[in-house]
């Protein structure tokens, strides 16, 4: 094939990525519905899933609130970027868990308690990920560190909220 | 009445929410729709229903005498809890204080609770006064203003006041008796040690209340499903365990003379919290 007869195929190729030349303009988008209860229905991509009320004191909720989504979005985050990066360091591990716990500022504020003065948002996020490798310790440190700088959502939340969440390896 | 009756609550822990959220889940499912609207304190509360931003509100018995000051004593209280009647709190002081009788506190310290709590504060003072003990002059009073405006509903400033004896700092306190129940038997306090040398006269508490223009028809629609409710529902038995009830009663107004003579003695409503002998913490 001549670099003439080559071009426009790349060009196809373009084309039906639908990604902008730009990569920092990637937009993701996810749509949400409900037909009036506590119950809100998510779509993105190919999944649908479901989320309960903005928030619930309930230990029995039966759906994910959105401060339980927000929280498994680092959760899940912190697990998966650093298998990856183990991964990508050739360590073996056999098991990653991570524990997040997070804190409101106003409780009150967040189920709309009329006099309620206080702030809904997050006042503090707090974390451990455990992992169970034999690898060198410096080596895990540096796959920790290197997750860490490629977690979206952490580095977003850490903008804007006390967040710290190490890593321990477990015996 | 047809748009959603709304009910007032007071809370302070958000999980008590669930409490209205089963509250709701009961009047829906019979239908009878209904929401509630929570508030910070009951001064907004009684705010609330008399601008009619609310139908129904879950009163304390200050919160209720407030209502009937405004409402020169047109409102009505349409329920309560089983636990809201013939309550009484006691004036604890140590088995090894010496304190025989009421008489025995001339010259001492008496801790209590927060200054806007029946039970904790302004009932006990009232029987100090009926046995001419003047607060604050004959009897020092030390008091703990934990979360004020929610009329004494969060325990904490009572629990403090019951420490004060504990430690013998202070010479009495005052705790009501479902507390004092509830603490001898998980070991908060110990009977051997501490003992009620007095109690007050029995009060009502709690009361749902509304305005006079409320319906009676509806009263006796919502007052008839609450009173329903029943404690071998698992759903309702917890939330009775929350609010702490086993039982919905029609409303009565009977139990309130003590603390209207208290709130007179004071003028509870039109001054400022602490009196220049007391000693709040």
């Amino acid at each position: 094939m001549s670099p003439d007869q080559a071009e426009p195929a790349a060009e196809r190729r373009r084309r039906n990525l639908s990604v902008d030349a730009d990569p920092a303009g990637y937009t993701w988008t996810i749509r949400g519905s409900s037909a009036g209860g506590e119950v809100t229905r998510l779509h993105v991509g190919r999944n649908s899933f479901s989320a309960g009320p903005a928030i619930s004191f309930r230990p029995d909720e039966p759906l994910p609130s959105a401060i339980d989504y927000l929280l498994g979005a680092l959760t899940a985050e912190m697990v998966s970027n650093l298998i990856g990066c183990m991964r990508e360091r050739a360590v073996d591990f056999d098991d990653v868990e991570c524990r997040i716990a997070g804190q409101i500022e106003d409780p009150l504020a967040s189920i709309g308690v009329v006099g309620a003065r206080g702030n809904p948002a997050m006042r503090a996020i707090t974390g451990t990920v455990y992992v169970s490798s034999d690898a060198d310790d410096d080596v895990l440190k540096d796959a920790w560190s290197a997750a860490l700088r490629r977690s979206s959502v952490y580095c977003t939340l850490q903008r804007c909220v006390s967040l710290s969440i190490e890593m321990r390896v477990a015996p | 009445m047809s748009k959603r009756l709304r009910i007032g609550a007071v809370i302070y822990d958000p999980r008590v929410k669930l409490i209205w959220d089963i509250v709701k889940e009961f009047f829906d499912g019979n239908g009878y729709p209904v929401d509630y609207v929570l508030y910070s304190n009951y001064e907004l509360q009684v705010d609330a229903l008399c601008e009619g931003h609310i139908e129904i509100a879950w009163n304390s018995p200050l919160a209720w005498l407030d209502l009937e000051r405004r409402t020169a004593g047109t409102c009505r209280a349409v329920a309560m809890r089983d636990t809201d009647r013939d309550r009484v709190t006691h004036l604890l002081v140590r088995r090894d204080g010496g304190i025989e009788s009421v008489a025995d506190l001339r010259g001492k310290t008496v801790s209590t609770g927060a200054y806007d709590s029946p039970q904790a504060h302004l009932l006990p003072l009232h029987l100090l006064r009926q046995h001419d003990l003047v607060p604050g002059d004959d009897v020092a009073i030390h008091r703990h203003d934990v979360m004020t405006g929610l009329h004494g509903d969060h325990v904490g400033g009572e629990l403090d006041a019951l420490k004060d004896v504990q430690r013998g700092e202070t010479d009495a306190c005052t705790v009501l008796d479902l507390n004092w129940d509830r603490w001898t038997a998980d070991g908060t306090a110990d009977p051997a040690v501490l003992r009620p040398l007095v109690s007050t006269g029995k009060f009502d508490h709690c009361n749902f209340s509304v305005l006079a223009d409320f319906p009676k028809d509806e009263e006796e629609r919502w007052s008839g499903l609450l009173l329903a409710m029943s404690y071998e529902i698992p759903r309702h038995r917890e939330m009775m365990d929350l609010e702490g009830l086993t039982a919905w009663l029609p409303g009565r107004t009977t139990g309130y003379r003590d603390l209207a003579e208290a709130v007179d003695e004071t003028g509870f409503f039109s001054q400022d919290t602490a009196t220049s002998s007391e000693v709040s913490q």
